[in-house]
């Protein structure tokens, strides 16, 4: 196991090293010249253009660009923004609380629901069952900016239930606030994880050791919890943590479409001005964290099947 | 004087953020646009006066602000909230006239010699009183070009600035301008405690380093990405104008239906939309808010890329486009309305002073009516049918794309090939900015708007080599002349004729192709009224007024 581990933590340094060049490199190659932000899209007399494109370093070859920032980002810092002029470490620590947040309700709401809708389903044969299926069918095509839209129209504006934009403040408030979004983003993957559900806790429900702990008399419950709900959990728990691992990305879609204050939506802002530090340091903490949740649950899967092998290609 | 970027940025960002198809005001579904546009009688200039306190106020803006610092403040998100906590030496008024502000006189002595008379009693928000070496100071920073400031070229005659007296502020002149009193009534104007900039070198204007001016509001808490908060200055110096809204907290909205439910639900209480909002029919369907109408600087034109190059470099394929436009259609579709057809660049929400001179320029200006008859005679004069016209445009913003498509299918009509190529938003700013991006196309859209209530400032920006928004490059000497003299003459009137003599030239050569003056658009909760609705909103303190309906 520690090998295992081990090797998974070379893999990950590897990745993150590539693809924090990637980063780098994609966002020099784009198109778009961040003096026109610096500028205010205005055209400055030649002086003032030589003073920004001095203190920005504009100026210097690709690569010694590349080491510094990326020498810099080890230790924490991730350069100041072009547009705030605030660090950019800063800048994202004040905003990745709320997408911590967002994604963790929204996971939460993917695991619990998926999985009791999933085993309603499957326990229940029948109209339950039809209705599950279908209703799931539909909502596993929704992506998140239309769940978005359809939930402030409903929720917000006709039902007025629960606010349709920004953080709150206080526990209870803030909860209000990210209830939608949430809901928003876990819509899609809920749906999924409830038909994976159904589908593995169905095919285990019918295998040979079930069939057999039944006709023996153990407590049902038992059966689908020990027998049925365990063995289903590889193939479920994979699925969730491929996608709480994707609602990484989506979240700025939701973050926007609810004026959060998250980094996914600051990501975008921050592209849309060619605020170059902010883009970087965003991408490469949200890289980071994919890598790191996509790492998590193969050790997960692994602590939780034996069967899959911890040496070779693992 | 430009706001080259602002359109483009605004028009960039902005336009991710609200535009889209624009709809406006119901009354009756057909505010038909008088026909070549005499000023409409549908548009107000103010809300009624505000009655009872409010204690807050949520106000949406296209993206959050980002910077607070006058030199630096030149799209809507930094104007509209730092025109409430600064103050200029001038002031814009709703009708775009010129009042003293901070500066109670402007006098030239000589014509080479302006003096600034400065207002006794005015306070800092933290109490210290404004001095004439503040108010040097604060000039002085816009001028210089190594501050990174956007309003250089504005003051580009001030050759010195200095405090002559306790409440004199004297700047010598390299020419006489007779504009610089407009030049100080918004940003390069604005007055700065010059203690607390220095104290906060360059971090002044942003988070770490807030702000320090006169206004009634100041800057409470600043969250960027969330909200930045104004909070009444109870030490306000001028007591008959302190607020009745205690706080107004801003945010930055860049989603079009995030808006509009944030309207409806009342979770926003109001927003100036610069760009048409797709879902303008549902607001004006709403109880919670109400939509007002009001003049505005804002002018949508076509840019000639270069007037030396491609079939647009011939006059009367110039004016054989602008006559083939179908305006009537583009205000339709995209503002419903609310928006009138554009005889010329300088629109009547930009006549300021000498109204009547500008009223009769306007009149004489041929009405912009489609004329394909006229249109195919010029083309085929000029031998450029079948020639190929490019347009660069931006499929993501609905404005662009809804313009360049109306002006390709203009061009098609009248017997030219059009071709638009589509970059994205990020890109589009490159038209404005590299010539590079020009060279590969012949036109590109703009909304423009001049800084002050003058035709002649957005004229010169355009027809004076150099001028900030020389892209073309057009050269007419006479029209060059026309503004110099109109910049150089101390009666308003000597002014106001020499800029309309210059706007015909200007219509007649057309190195922009004027469209259509769009409205300002504010929609308010019901219960709040006294904003004003018109471009002093970005110049000037708007929300003095602004409090409960009575």
């Amino acid at each position: 196991m520690a090998a295992y581990l081990m090797r998974r933590a070379l893999m990950l340094a590897v990745t993150l090293l590539v693809s924090s060049f990637v980063v780098f490199a994609g966002l020099s190659l784009a198109p778009g010249n961040p003096l026109a932000t610096l500028s205010g899209g205005r055209s400055l007399p030649p002086e003032s253009v030589a003073v920004l494109v001095q203190r920005y370093h504009l100026n210097e070859p690709f690569l010694v660009r590349y080491v510094t920032w990326l020498g810099n980002a080890v230790r924490g810092d991730l350069g100041v923004s072009i547009i705030l002029r605030q660090d950019v470490s800063d800048l994202i620590s004040a905003r990745s609380g709320t997408t911590i947040a967002l994604i963790l309700y929204a996971a939460l709401i993917v695991l619990v629901g998926g999985v009791a809708l999933g085993l309603l389903a499957a326990l229940r044969p029948g109209v339950v069952d039809a209705i599950v299926v279908m209703s799931t069918a539909l909502v596993v095509a929704v992506p998140p900016f239309v769940a978005a839209i359809v939930l402030i129209g409903v929720f917000a504006v006709r039902l007025r239930w629960l606010p349709a934009l920004g953080n709150g403040a206080g526990l209870w408030e803030q909860i209000r606030h990210l209830t939608l979004p949430a809901l928003a983003l876990a819509a899609a993957a809920t749906a999924a994880v409830a038909r994976v559900t159904r589908t593995t806790v169905r095919e285990e429900l019918g295998r040979e050791h079930v069939q057999t702990a039944i006709s023996r008399g153990l407590p049902y419950a038992a059966v689908v919890r020990r027998h049925a709900l365990r063995n289903a959990a590889v193939p479920i728990s994979t699925l969730a943590g491929m996608t709480v691992a994707s609602m990484i990305a989506l979240a700025a879609v939701v973050e926007r479409a609810f004026s959060l204050n998250g980094l996914g939506a600051y990501l975008v802002s921050a592209a849309l001005s060619k605020d170059f530090a902010v883009v970087q340091g965003i991408s490469l903490v949200l890289v980071t964290a994919f890598v790191l949740v996509n790492t998590l649950v193969d050790v997960g899967a692994a602590l939780l099947d034996p069967r899959i092998k911890l040496g070779g290609r693992a | 004087m430009q706001r080259v970027r602002t359109k483009t940025v605004a028009a960039t960002a902005v336009a991710l953020a609200m535009l889209a198809a624009g709809c406006y005001r119901d009354n009756g579904a057909s505010s038909t646009p008088a026909p070549g546009g005499t000023p409409r009688k549908d548009l107000v200039t103010i809300t009624p006066a505000g009655v009872g306190q409010v204690d807050s106020v949520t106000w949406a803006l296209y993206r959050g602000t980002t910077s607070i610092d006058p030199i630096t403040a030149g799209d809507y998100p930094e104007i509209t909230v730092t025109s409430l906590m600064c103050e200029s030496l001038f002031r814009q008024s709703p009708d775009g006239s010129a009042e003293p502000g901070l500066a109670t006189r402007l006098d030239f002595p000589d014509p080479k010699t302006a003096v600034l008379t400065l207002r006794e009693g005015v306070r800092f928000w933290d109490g210290s009183p404004m001095t004439a070496d503040d108010v040097a100071f604060s000039i002085e920073r816009n001028r210089d070009p190594k501050g990174g400031g956007y309003w250089v070229p504005v003051l580009d005659r001030v050759a010195s600035v200095e405090a002559s007296g306790p409440l004199k502020v004297t700047l010598k002149l390299k020419q006489p301008d007779y504009w610089l009193r407009d030049v100080l009534s918004y940003m390069p104007g604005m007055v700065v405690s010059k203690r607390y900039v220095q104290a906060k070198g360059k971090d002044y204007g942003t988070v770490k380093g807030g702000a320090m001016c006169t206004g009634s509001f100041k800057l409470g808490q600043w969250r960027t990405g969330d909200v930045l908060s104004v909070v009444r200055n109870d030490g306000y110096w001028n007591r008959a104008e302190s607020p009745l809204v205690r706080r107004i907290d801003f945010k930055g909205i860049p989603d079009e239906a995030t808006l509009t439910a944030a309207l409806l639900t009342g979770e926003v209480d109001g927003a100036y939309l610069e760009l048409p909002l797709s879902t303008m029919e549902q607001v004006r369907a709403s109880g919670t808010v109400k939509v007002y109408h009001g003049p505005s600087y804002l002018i949508d034109a076509l840019i000639v890329a270069d007037m030396g190059r491609g079939p647009l470099a011939d006059p009367r394929v110039r004016r054989a486009l602008s006559l083939a436009i179908d305006r009537e259609a583009y205000i339709r579709t995209l503002y419903k309305g609310s928006a009138q057809p554009a005889r010329a660049l300088g629109t009547p929400g930009t006549w300021g002073a000498q109204r009547e001179v500008f009223q009769a320029a306007w009149d004489a200006l041929p009405a912009p009516g489609v004329d394909l008859d006229g249109a195919r005679r010029l083309i085929q004069e000029a031998g450029a049918s079948g020639k190929t016209v490019r347009f660069g445009m931006s499929n993501e913003l609905n404005k662009l794309a809804t313009e360049a498509n109306l002006v390709k299918s203009a061009a098609e009509k009248i017997g030219l090939k059009a071709e638009l190529k589509a970059v994205s938003t990020d890109a589009y700013s490159g038209f404005f900015l590299d010539p590079k991006a020009r060279a590969d196309v012949d036109g590109f859209f703009t909304t423009n708007y001049p800084n002050w209530a003058d035709p002649g400032a957005l004229y010169a920006t355009l027809s004076l080599p150099g001028g900030p928004q020389d892209y073309g490059r057009y050269r007419n000497p006479e029209a060059a002349s026309l503004l110099r003299r109109a910049r150089g003459s101390a009666e308003a009137r000597q002014r106001a004729e020499a800029t309309v003599g210059a706007q015909a030239i200007v219509t007649k050569d057309l190195p922009w192709i004027p469209i259509a003056a769009p409205d300002t658009v504010l929609v308010l909760n019901a219960k709040l009224t006294g904003a004003t609705v018109s471009s002093q909103h970005l110049f000037a303190p708007w929300a003095s007024k602004l409090g409960a309906v009575g």
